[in-house]
């Protein structure tokens, strides 16, 4: 049997996972980055994922996708390494199973939502990267609870559960959960040193790394770099015309003793000093956005985001749905049924038309500063319907919506 | 409940919050989300228009 590769990006936060567990193992893995292969090749190599996703791993003709997946099979090959990390006891496997389940359903979610808009990697919505920032901070304040009176989050030894949690939370640790943030998750943190300073962790993941302030998401960052080049310009500009004023005042007491036509010359050169490289950059700093028909419209006494806000963390939906509904703003937003045009195949297969629809909101991934819906896939195997009712800005049909 | 067909993908209809038929359409598809094996407070999964609730998210 060929040595296993694994083929990942190269700061996959779920491939080091993998890395982590073949050091506990002493598997000689090869890694592979896939953001030096070609496209040809990585798309041959996304056929051979049986998920079409990665982390893959290829052990000759043997492929297996995701983490967790590749992680086990790893495990499940040492029986030493197993019997420490996981364990023949039905309890503490099912309770190492249930940790898993909790942070693949509770915190990995977050990841496009924060990390995703730190790294530039997705939409920057500044009020969500907040929103979600609180999620995460409930679901941390649990796993921190949890370990309050507990060493492992499983029993009294190191788990695989520990390893899993640990590496789903280091983006978050190193960009998110400043000091502020740690001091309400005592626990939690005393557990992440613990667990990360493991050497087979961090000769994986390093050092760790506590992030100072939580980082901000990209666009925002960007902007503020934006602002600063302004002014920066804008003082470079001001320094320079003190320092050809002064240099006039002087040029004018010395042009006394100089003859008529040096002075003439040197009146051609200045216009050209006046015009150079900071003043021609300048329209390039300031290029401006077209504006969104629907950031112009008159303003709405409906806050949006406080809504959702309401909404979504309130258990009685129904008292808030009737407050919004009841004093809503209809001349600023109105409310659409939509229903998907299926063709051909598609509403046959449930896991299809769940991508369709997961498929169909990507798209629409700009829109959400301007919308709320709920929207999904109704109906039994195989007449399955993508539908839903939507709530956004306007009294039109705008033009996020319309594919055509 | 206007209908605009001038989407290939989409059908869209334009929904009144004072007209009541709109009102309990916009309360089924906002309230019932649960799918169905999720349901764990009720025997039966919940259903909008008579259809079962497989897969929905808060678009947020």
């Amino acid at each position: 049997m060929s040595n296993p590769t694994l083929y990942c990006y190269k700061n996959c936060v779920n491939s080091k996972l993998v890395q982590i567990i073949t050091r506990f193992t002493n598997t000689k893995l090869e890694i592979v980055n896939l953001e030096k292969m070609s496209k040809s090749n990585l798309d041959k190599l996304l056929k051979r994922s049986p998920t079409g996703l990665f982390p893959l791993l290829q052990i000759g003709d043997f492929f297996l996708s995701g983490s967790i997946a590749i992680a086990r099979f790893f495990l499940e090959r040492d029986e030493a390494v197993h019997e420490v990390l996981v364990g023949k006891d039905v309890q503490r496997r099912s309770s190492i199973n249930m940790w898993i389940d909790f942070v693949s359903t509770n915190l990995w979610p977050f990841y496009d939502e924060i990390i995703g808009q730190i790294l530039g990697k997705t939409e920057t919505h500044q009020d969500l990267f907040s929103l979600a920032i609180g999620d995460l901070m409930q679901v941390l304040l649990k796993i921190n609870n949890h370990l309050a009176f507990r060493t492992f989050v499983v029993d009294y030894q190191i788990s695989f559960g520990d390893l899993v949690i640990a590496t789903s939370l280091y983006p978050y640790f190193s960009l998110v959960v400043d000091e502020k943030l740690r001091a309400n998750l005592p626990h939690l943190v005393r557990w992440y040193s613990f667990i990360s300073n493991l050497k087979e962790v961090s000769a994986v993941i390093g050092v760790p790394r506590l992030c100072k302030v939580t980082q901000k998401p990209h666009h925002v960052k960007k902007e503020t770099a934006v602002h600063q080049q302004q002014v920066k310009v804008e003082n470079t500009q001001n320094n320079e015309k003190h320092a050809v004023k002064d240099s006039k005042k002087e040029k004018k007491a010395d042009s006394k003793q100089q003859q008529d036509n040096k002075v003439e010359a040197k009146k051609e050169e200045k216009p050209k000093a006046e015009a150079k490289p900071p003043v021609t950059k300048e329209p390039e700093v300031k290029v401006e956005k077209k504006k969104n028909p629907l950031d112009i419209l008159p303003p709405t006494p409906l806050d949006l985001d406080a809504f959702k806000r309401e909404f979504l963390n309130t258990t009685d939906k129904k008292t808030s749905l009737n407050n919004l509904l009841n004093n809503f703003d209809a001349e600023g937003w109105s409310f659409w049924y939509t229903y998907y045009q299926k063709s051909g195949d598609q509403g046959k297969i449930l896991f299809r038309t769940c991508n369709l629809k997961s498929n169909f909101l990507q798209k629409l991934d700009k829109f959400r500063k301007y919308s709320f819906s709920a929207f999904g896939v109704y109906g039994t195997e195989p007449n399955l319907d993508v539908e839903g009712v939507w709530m956004w800005r306007g009294k039109e049909i705008p033009e996020e919506v319309n594919f055509q | 409940m206007k209908s605009h067909d001038a989407f290939e993908y989409l059908t869209v209809k334009n929904l009144d919050p004072k007209n009541e038929s709109d009102r309990q359409l916009i309360e089924e598809f906002m309230l019932k989300t649960y799918y169905i094996l999720n349901n764990y407070f009720s025997d039966e999964g919940q259903t909008v228009s008579g259809k079962n609730v497989v897969d929905v998210e808060y678009f947020k």
